[in-house]
This record gives structure tokens, sequence and C-alpha cells, in this order.
């Protein structure tokens, strides 16, 4: 009995080690350029700030990454996250969206942040300070409107 | 005088009745000016079975009734046609399903395209 926990746990441990030799897929971040949101006339100070803090790890190129993104398979997970969550938006190439996207974009933003599906709840689990309380959510959703009016002015 | 009042009373409230269920089934009843023939065509054909009211999948209707859209507020029309164009853009609609079970539901280029111009010009007119 003894000798057959010992087996398995030897091969969970080669499995382990053999699964951080895959590639996480984790995008590399980059430095932030012209095309960032933070170099667009739409947004202010306090509101840029709760962006950075709540969703530019998944919607950006300049990701805070955790301990566990080196290690498989939770760096998997994360960089399945990242790449989906960049591929609907990425505020680091905002200013590559046409005007009709950025609408788009700020009405999905009003929706799911709206509704409280963003942050993404499990997200939220490990990175407490994202959370977005009422305050913070009303600002949130008066500065998509705000800027939805700038470009439709 | 109370009989036919009595009689213009009765048809005041079928009529009333009468407009009230009238069907709204066929796309563009609401927005004439939103879509043009050829679209309303391609609606009515391969999209409006599930985005309308009619529809069985409740995630096709959250997602777009094609008679809401001439009641939306001007960005979320924007948005909407939007996101009508990336679908368009990455074949998800009719979804791959439903064209295994009906293939005559896809989309064929010519309808696609015809799709892609209106929203497009649609969202332009509305930027401008």
């Amino acid at each position: 009995m003894m000798k057959a926990v010992k087996i398995i746990l030897v091969a969970l441990a080669v499995v382990f080690i053999a699964i951080q030799f895959i590639p996480s897929g984790i995008p590399e971040n980059k430095p932030e350029d012209k095309k960032s949101i933070v170099n667009s006339n739409l947004v202010t100070g306090p509101v840029l700030e709760q962006l950075r803090k709540s969703c530019f790890d998944c919607h950006s190129n300049q990701v805070q990454l955790p301990w566990y993104s080196k290690l498989a398979p939770s760096s998997w997970l994360l960089a399945d996250h990242i790449n989906d969550g960049k591929s609907h938006l990425n505020f680091s190439e905002w200013n590559d969206y046409s005007n009709r996207e950025i609408i788009g974009l700020l009405e999905e933003i009003k929706d799911e942040v709206g509704s409280g599906n963003m942050p993404l709840k499990s997200y939220l689990l490990i990175h407490r300070d994202a959370k977005l309380n009422s305050e913070e959510i009303s600002a949130l959703l008066t500065w998509a409107d705000e800027a939805t009016a700038k470009i439709l002015k | 005088m109370k009989v036919s009042t009595s009689i213009l009373i009765l048809v005041i409230i079928i009529g009333f009745f009468f407009i009230q269920s009238s069907p709204v089934n066929q796309s563009g009843q609401k927005g004439e000016s939103l879509y043009t023939a050829e679209v309303k065509k391609v609606i009515d054909e391969k999209c409006y079975g599930c985005h309308s009211v009619k529809g069985n999948s409740q995630d096709a209707k959250d997602a777009l009734l094609w008679d809401s859209l001439p009641n939306l507020q001007k960005s979320r029309l924007i948005a909407t046609l939007d996101d009508i164009i990336e679908v368009l853009k990455e074949n998800k609609m009719p979804p791959e399903e439903v064209i295994k079970k009906y293939p005559e539901m896809k989309l064929l280029p010519m309808e696609k395209k015809t799709m892609q111009s209106w929203a497009q010009s649609r969202a332009d007119s509305l930027l401008k």
C-alpha cells in the first residue's frame, strides 16, 4: 500500500516537473506607448487609476503577473484569461480602435461593470483590491457615458 | 343612443385589441427606415427566427432583437451594429450547429456582404 502511494506521488511529481517545460502562452508585457488609453483624451486621473487597478491585468499589455504565473497548470489558466481578455478589449491598443469600436467597447464596459460580471469573481478571489465598490462602479459608468458623448459630439 | 354608444365602445375595444395583437412577425415593421429591402430579406430568411421575441433561444434574444434596433439610443445602436460587423467577420452567425441542421440557413457570400455594408454604413452615418 505504502509502495503504491509512493509510486503515485513520484509519478505526480514527475508530471508536475515535466509540465513546467510547456510554454504557458502568457503574452509578454510591453511598455506603454502612444496607442494606450493613457494617451487618449478620454480618460482622467482617478478613472485611469481604477482601470489600472481593476482591469489592466487582463485587458492591457502591462499585466502585473502573480507568483503562480510561473507554475503550470495555473499559468495556463492565467494565459487563457489574459489572451481572452485582450482579444475583447486591450486598453494598451485603445487608440487603434475606430470610434465605432470604442463606442461598442464603452457600452460593453457599462454592461459588464454595471452587472457586476467584471472584474471576474475568480480574479477577485486573489486580487481583493481590484474589487469595485458602488461608488467606483458609478464613476466608471459615468466616465463611459461621458466618453461616448465626447465621441458623438 | 345607448345601443349606438355601446357599439362604438365595443368597436374601439376590438380595434384596440386588434392593434395590440397585430403580429410583429417580420423585421422592419417597426423600423422601415433602418433596413433596406435587401437587408430585410436576409434578416427575415436567416436571422429573424432566433433574434425575435418568438425565438426559442434566450441567449439569442438577449444578444439581439431586430425589432428593437430602431428604438435603441444612438450609442447602443452603434455598439449593436459593431457587434453585427464583428460576428459576420468571424462567421459566427448563423451558429455552426444551426447550419449543420439547416444548411440552407448559411449566409451566402453576397448576403454577408450586404449585411456588412449595411451595418458599416449605418454606423458611419450615426458617427458623422
